[in-house]
């Protein structure tokens, strides 16, 4: 992997009864993992919006884990089954974007599982990595009336070295790009020709 | 624009009905002849005189549940298709408009006009008129007369259509329709899909950097009820800043299709009001699509029904327990 | 001033070389859109349709920074914290091409805003005064043009530097201004048969149709204002989104808004725009434009009546309207709200008021 000069950025929502105690535990058992994990504490997996995970994903985290409590031992009963739902469409939802599917993932953590936290961290970082750091969606070096102090990446964004994804090719002549039409027909052979009228 | 008698018909029988209706409700949303032959435009009937304007045809794309949330309260009558009937059995079931202030008019429907697809085929932009007949579109242009194949300028989601007859009415107008689809094999999604995690993404980029963040996605859409506090625009919390970038554009989309999981109908208004014609509605497809997979479940179909994400099972037949995977 | 020829063949390769010396803006086909794009290798503009979006984005872009600010604490003394602002001002002298005389003409009416009012606004006085327009005279009026309602007409030259007649072969190119002149002093003169194709166009132009008496409408305006029941009419189908607004050459109203984070920020200027329910919110939570009547009525007003009283014409010509009349307004418009239609639904039923 090339070396971007900073750690890869994963987020981790805990719920703060068992995931966030089995990540505890693993502290206290001094088990040693990768550090790119930063944790934020939730009281409940229910608690996670979908609107987390893709703003984390888009605004520059390589990867998004979610952790809750067993389905059934749920502090609050029921908030990590429908957490269950959301999540899984969410986790569906991700590969039309373009996110690799692999950046998001939720588990069940229990406060005593200490070393299956330990390997999920572990497992999920080396994914991360493998997968490299997340595409941006940011203008290209030319945009509309990019002048100087114009446009350009959100303040919220951390301004980092990367090897940024390869950006849309913007010389290519505006034919070759998808057309609802195409897309309509994107598994057919014919394209619809469009001669600029109306 | 000239009909067929069987259409000339049935619009007679429209107007006489929402006439009949008129002393029951405050007003009733149909549609007009627009600007120019190829376009219908919403109108308020009030009066037997509004009622003699109302058209129905394959101009007619609007989905005018869309008013229906900011009209509730209000004892009115709406002219639905099949797919706008969705939208109304929707916020049905979201208990977001009372059944009791309708007076539907259902309208059998054979398919509307994608104008982005006619535009392809001739220069609309001085259209004289448009004509129905049987499989062909004749439009009057000022160079003479132009023939497209129906099929060739219906909306993707007509020729998929399985709900051409409308789900609820008071009045049904016109003969039952025979569906044009008989599943959604969503082959857009597939063909998508056939373009690697990077391809998609960059193809994302280039359709987002077209968008105006004029919103007329999320105006027209009838299930986004939030109106004036909407997420998108609210500063407590703040999801999203006024920058015109292509990170505020593109959350934004994600937000209004993880915003309407469940919930949409496939009316395809989000995507159709875009004016730069960016493909959004590929979005919520492949959440729908998933939701089918997953929990069986088709939004706005059966009014008694209780959107998947609203409720859960203990043992969820096709959700992989994540946890034993690692 | 010379006519210039500028051969469809030739296009790419003129506007590669314009850019070389300008920041070049030009109309591309993408999808169903037609966008104006920074110029790009390999691009071809496509100039046979009117842009989908107007030229305005030149002068005012859709987001802009006002200024971008760093605080600094004073390691010495913690109670002093200092602010470092940093107001750029754009400087890169830019033509747009492909646009039509009812873009143009939008640079007038936005001057009135942003320049005529007593207060120069100096982010659009420094592009202003680095931005050329060269546009394509129209030789059709589309179902949705009004170019004539408004003072223009389809081959109008005002508000821009060149103007380019489509002849067979290509454009014969005219200056309109000194500016223009340079811009276009590298292309060959234009041969004796494009001048008569030329001639022949100018003498029997397109026939716009009849426009409507606008000099009532401010009156009638105001003699309907209070009647709800019309503006609820009119307004019944609008959906309160920025399509009209953002894509119009002569709308310019704008947000401001803070964006910090940490000891950074800046200060965003953005489009606004009138028909959305949030755009006369105030803080108490009271919203004076609370119905989409409120704010049809707001907009209409403003193009048609307000903005003719704050500018009126010299003597009995027909009113100064803030609108050009290009007509995205209604083609772009998801439920196809026609704005005409309601003028002359204000002529009409406003008379007997």
């Amino acid at each position: 992997m090339p070396d971007m000069g900073r750690d890869y950025r994963i987020i981790g929502f805990l719920c703060n009864w068992c995931s966030y105690g089995g990540a505890d535990a693993a502290g206290v058992a001094r088990f040693s993992q990768p550090t790119d994990l930063r944790i934020i504490r939730v009281p409940c997996s229910g608690r996670v919006d979908p609107m987390f995970v893709a703003k984390a994903l888009l605004s520059g985290a390589d990867g998004v884990l979610v952790s809750g409590c067993h389905p059934r031992d749920c502090h609050y009963s029921e908030g990590n089954l429908y957490a269950r739902r959301r999540l899984e469409m969410l986790r569906r939802f991700l590969p039309i974007l373009g996110v690799d599917e692999g950046r998001f993932e939720y588990v069940w953590v229990s406060a005593s599982e200490g070393s299956r936290w330990r390997d999920m961290v572990t497992k999920f970082t080396e994914k991360i990595h493998d997968l490299g750091p997340m595409p941006r969606m940011t203008e290209p070096a030319r945009t509309l009336c990019a002048l100087e102090g114009m446009l350009g990446q959100s303040l919220s964004q951390p301004d980092m070295a990367q090897p940024g994804p390869a950006l849309p090719d913007w010389d290519k002549p505006a034919e070759t790009v998808l057309s609802q039409a195409d897309i309509a027909g994107i598994s057919t052979a014919e394209k619809p020709k469009e001669d600029g009228n109306g | 624009m000239a009909e067929t008698r069987t259409e000339n018909d049935r619009v007679a029988q429209l107007r006489a009905s929402v006439i009949s209706e008129l002393p029951n409700v405050d007003f009733v949303l149909g549609y007009a002849r627009g600007f120019d032959p190829l376009h219908a435009t919403p109108i308020t009937v009030r009066t037997e005189k509004d009622a003699a304007k109302l058209i129905f045809d394959a101009t007619c794309v609007q989905n005018l549940a869309t008013s229906l949330y900011g009209l509730r309260g209000k004892r009115m009558g709406l002219v639905v298709k099949g797919c706008d009937s969705r939208s109304v059995v929707e916020l049905l079931q979201e208990k977001l408009v009372d059944r009791e202030n309708l007076v539907i008019f259902g309208m059998p429907c054979e398919g509307v006009l994608d104008l982005a697809k006619v535009r392809v085929r001739a220069d609309i932009a001085q259209a004289r008129g448009a004509e129905f007949v049987g499989e062909e579109v004749r439009l009057l242009l000022p160079e003479g007369e132009k023939v497209l194949p129906r099929r060739d300028v219906l909306a993707d989601k007509c020729l998929r259509c399985r709900y051409p007859n409308p789900l609820v009415s008071n009045h049904m107008i016109g003969a039952e329709v025979v569906p044009k689809g008989e599943e959604d094999t969503y082959a857009d999604l597939e063909g998508f899909e056939k373009l690697s995690p990077q391809e998609r993404f960059d193809f994302w980029k280039r359709q987002m950097s077209r968008c105006i963040r004029c919103y007329a996605c999320r105006n027209a859409c009838p299930l986004c009820v939030c109106k004036h506090v909407c997420l998108a625009d609210s500063r407590e919390p703040h999801w999203l800043t006024a920058e015109a970038t292509l990170q505020e554009k593109w959350l934004f989309q994600v937000m209004h299709a993880l915003h309407l999981a469940g919930r949409c109908t496939e009316c395809g208004e989000c995507q159709r009001s875009c004016p730069m014609g960016i493909p959004i509605l590929l979005l919520k497809r492949k959440m729908n699509r998933e939701l089918k997979e997953v929990f069986n479940y088709e939004a706005g179909v059966n009014p008694e029904a209780v959107p998947p994400l609203h409720t859960f099972q203990m043992e969820e037949d096709k959700i992989k327990d994540r946890g034993q995977l690692w | 001033m010379v006519a210039r020829f500028l051969a469809h063949d030739a296009l790419t390769a003129q506007a590669a070389a314009w850019a070389r010396d300008y920041q070049l803006l030009a109309p591309v086909r993408e999808g169903q859109a037609v966008v104006y794009r920074p110029w790009a290798k390999d691009m071809h503009p496509f100039l046979g349709r009117p842009p989908t979006s107007s030229a305005k984005q030149a002068l005012l872009p859709q987001t802009e920074n006002l200024l971008t600010y760093t605080y600094r604490k004073d390691h010495a003394d913690l109670t002093k914290t200092e602010v470092f602002l940093a107001e750029p001002l754009p400087s890169e002298p830019t033509v747009v091409l492909g646009c039509r005389p009812c873009d143009a003409r939008g640079r007038k009416l936005l001057d009135r805003v942003f320049l005529e009012r007593g207060v120069k606004d100096p982010l659009y006085e420094a592009r202003r005064a680095v931005t050329l327009f060269i546009t394509v005279a129209c030789q059709r009026m589309e179902n949705t043009c009004f170019c004539h309602w408004t003072g223009g007409g389809p081959m109008s030259e005002e508000g821009s530097d060149v103007l380019l007649f489509e002849v067979a072969g290509g454009y014969v190119a005219k200056a309109a201004t000194a500016a223009g002149e340079k811009l276009i002093s590298a292309l060959p003169e234009a041969p004796q048969k494009a001048q008569e194709e030329l001639a022949a166009l100018l003498a029997s132009p397109v026939e716009p149709g009849s426009a409507p008496d606008l000099r009532q409408v401010p009156q009638r305006f105001l003699a309907l204002f209070d009647n709800m029941d019309f503006w609820m009419d009119q307004s019944a189908r609008c959906l309160s989104c920025g399509v009209c607004t953002y894509l119009c050459p002569t709308c310019s109203c704008f947000n401001i808004t803070d964006e910090n984070s940490g000891l950074k920020g800046k200060r965003l200027r953005t489009w606004d725009t009138c028909m959305s329910a949030l755009y006369t919110l105030e803080g108490s939570g009271h919203n004076p434009r609370i119905s989409r009547a409120h704010r049809l009525r707001n907009r209409v007003g403003h193009k048609f009546c307000y903005h003719p009283q704050e500018f009126p014409g010299a003597g009995d010509s027909q009113p100064e309207v803030s609108c050009t009349g290009c007509g995205r307004c209604i083609k772009s418009c998801p439920v196809s709200v026609d704005i005409r239609s309601v003028v002359l639904d204000i002529l009409e039923k406003g008379e007997n008021q």
